[in-house]
């Protein structure tokens, strides 16, 4: 298991427990307002951000593990 | 009110014009037709994704959800969240085995990597049993929003018999690359007017988005925001069980549908493939904006049938003829970027999967497959059309239904990529036991140990039987299962 993907892997456990029950149950209140938004709206708002950052993470993980791979299989065959 | 229908006019022209291009020079093949030789780029098929997903449910029933059920609405935009992960991992795979094997539909990878024809046609038949209503939906949509903002001079089979005349010529021309083209226009324009009426309703009534969420706050509806939300009807709470397990089979279902999976097919690297769904999430903000149309009605219009605030708000909100017509272009794309790709989908799986795979039919050479394919998108456009025109079921109800069993193929994806020893006996069965379980508590909801959705029960029914019967039945043989492994 490469560092990148257990990050992604932690974060969208997060990301769930936090949409649905009991993270969503704890965090889903009107106050405080962020942005002019009440809280329990922006706290949607928020997890759809974190998850794009997660999956940007798992992305560009996954690009250089597999240049890595590409470059070890280019010296085995020189 | 002439004004909007000339933008409705102005757009259904252009998705004719932009989906029948492409196929003017592409091969005809039917790997062309159904996954264009496997070379969407990622810029496309962030629209096919995107647009396929954003259903004309999302822009008519989002705001009546927030409308009528608050907070509730929040899980039409979790299911996408929670979705869009599996799709990752299981599409980069079946992209890759799809490229080595040569599969283009989703029951075709399931088929083999089984090797059981009856799995490939059962799920063809699964696919086509849901796909119909499914299309019948989007085509009411569209018939029904054309019929409102004519006031009713275009009547609704009228309405739903042009915008899918259009849908049916360009996907017949040009296969999954009209998909693709149209999908482009139709996802930026949806996205410029959910951001666009996002703005403008709080604005036009309150003055302002947190104006008008101060505003529910003020007047005692502040319950109404906090998840999760009301139960239909808009009186009682909603419960933490349903609310969950709703995102839950509603995001298995979301990344299992087949006509969204075998787009995994149809890119041309993994690489490609993963930059599409990495950009997910920018589509995901869109519905928030569309949820405010539906608080910005609360307070503005109370006591309107929640299932009509759209049309509500077109017609006797006083709005604009700019607006009225930029909603309903945006309805109209809606439904039809995941129109077409059903069709598409539709056609290309009931002849490769279920057709062409039955024991008595001789094989097809892939001319002779393509017309199939083709002949099938006018009968399935023919048929869907005749329901759309006739029907008066209530299709949102069968949809949302329909998520419980399309979810129950989320454990076969799973034990083809990642568990060795699954059996075809062992998937069959599961899938057998989930959907009876499914259809057994949708049909009886009193019997619910837990307010669940019916879908939670199956998927538990469906791990159990397909692990139990996997393990009792002989492993599938290495040289099958291997591909499905590979780096």
């Amino acid at each position: 298991m490469k560092l990148h993907r257990i990050i992604f892997g932690l974060l969208y456990t997060a990301m769930l427990f936090s949409m649905i029950w009991p993270g969503h149950a704890y965090f889903s209140k009107i106050e405080p307002w962020v942005l002019g938004l009440p809280f329990s709206i922006f706290w949607v708002v928020l997890w759809i951000a974190l998850l794009f950052l997660g999956l940007c993470i798992l992305y560009f993980g996954d690009c250089r593990e597999e240049n890595d791979a590409e470059a070890a299989s280019e010296l085995e065959g020189s | 009110m002439d004004w909007a229908l000339y933008i409705c006019g102005a757009y259904l022209l252009m998705s004719l014009i932009v989906g029948v291009l492409p196929g003017l020079s592409s091969k005809k093949s039917v790997n062309n037709f159904v996954a264009a030789d496997n070379s969407i780029n990622s810029v496309l098929l962030y629209f096919i994704l995107g647009a396929a997903i954003f259903s004309s449910f999302t822009f008519l029933g989002t705001p009546s959800w927030a409308y009528e059920r608050g907070a509730a609405s929040f899980y039409i935009v979790i299911l996408t969240m929670i979705g869009v992960v599996p799709f990752y991992f299981l599409g980069t795979r079946a992209r890759r085995v799809g490229a080595r094997l040569g599969f283009i539909t989703q029951a075709e990878m399931l088929g083999y990597r089984f090797s059981s024809t009856t799995l490939s046609v059962l799920l063809a038949a699964l696919t086509v049993l849901v796909l119909v209503p499914y299309m019948v939906l989007q085509m009411k949509g569209a018939g029904f929003i054309l019929n409102t903002i004519s006031n009713g001079q275009i009547p609704e089979w009228v309405g739903a018999g042009i915008s899918y005349g259009i849908v049916t010529i360009y996907v017949l021309v040009s296969g999954v690359s009209g998909v693709g083209f149209t999908n482009a226009l139709q996802g930026g324009l949806m996205i410029a007017v959910a951001l666009f009426l996002g703005w403008y309703f709080p604005h036009h009534f309150y003055g302002g988005i947190s104006e008008m969420f101060e505003a529910l706050v003020l007047s005692g509806k502040g319950y109404m925001l906090t998840a999760p939300g009301l139960e239909k009807g808009g009186q009682e709470p909603w419960s933490w069980w349903a609310f969950s397990s709703w995102c839950i089979v509603s995001g298995l279902g979301m990344s299992s549908w087949p006509h969204i999976f075998m787009k995994a097919f149809t890119s041309g690297s993994d690489r490609s493939f993963r930059k599409t769904l990495v950009l997910y999430p920018t589509f995901q903000i869109i519905m928030i904006p569309i949820m405010f149309i539906g608080f910005a009605a609360i307070l503005a219009f109370p006591g309107v049938e929640p299932d009509t605030i759209v049309p509500f708000l077109l017609t006797k909100a006083g709005l604009p003829a700019l607006v009225v017509g930029l909603l309903s272009a945006g309805v109209l794309a809606a439904s039809m970027s995941s129109g077409d790709t059903i069709l598409h989908a539709t056609a290309s799986i009931f002849v490769r999967d279920g057709v062409r795979k039955l024991p008595w039919n001789k094989p097809m050479n892939d001319t002779v497959e393509r017309r199939a394919i083709l002949a099938s998108i006018i009968v399935v456009s023919g048929i869907s059309f005749y329901f759309a025109a006739v029907s008066t079921l209530s299709l949102g109800a069968i949809i949302g239904a329909a998520f419980g069993g399309v979810a129950q193929i989320m454990p076969v994806l799973l034990a083809t990529f990642y568990w060795r020893r699954a059996t075809s006996v062992g998937v069959i069965g599961g899938l057998i036991a989930g959907i009876s379980v499914n259809v057994f508590f949708w049909a009886q909801p009193d019997m619910r140990p837990v307010p669940m959705h019916e879908g939670m029960f199956g998927l538990f029914a469906n791990v159990a039987v397909l692990i139990l019967l996997s393990l009792v039945t002989r492993a599938p043989s290495k040289a099958v299962v291997d591909p499905y492994f590979a780096k």
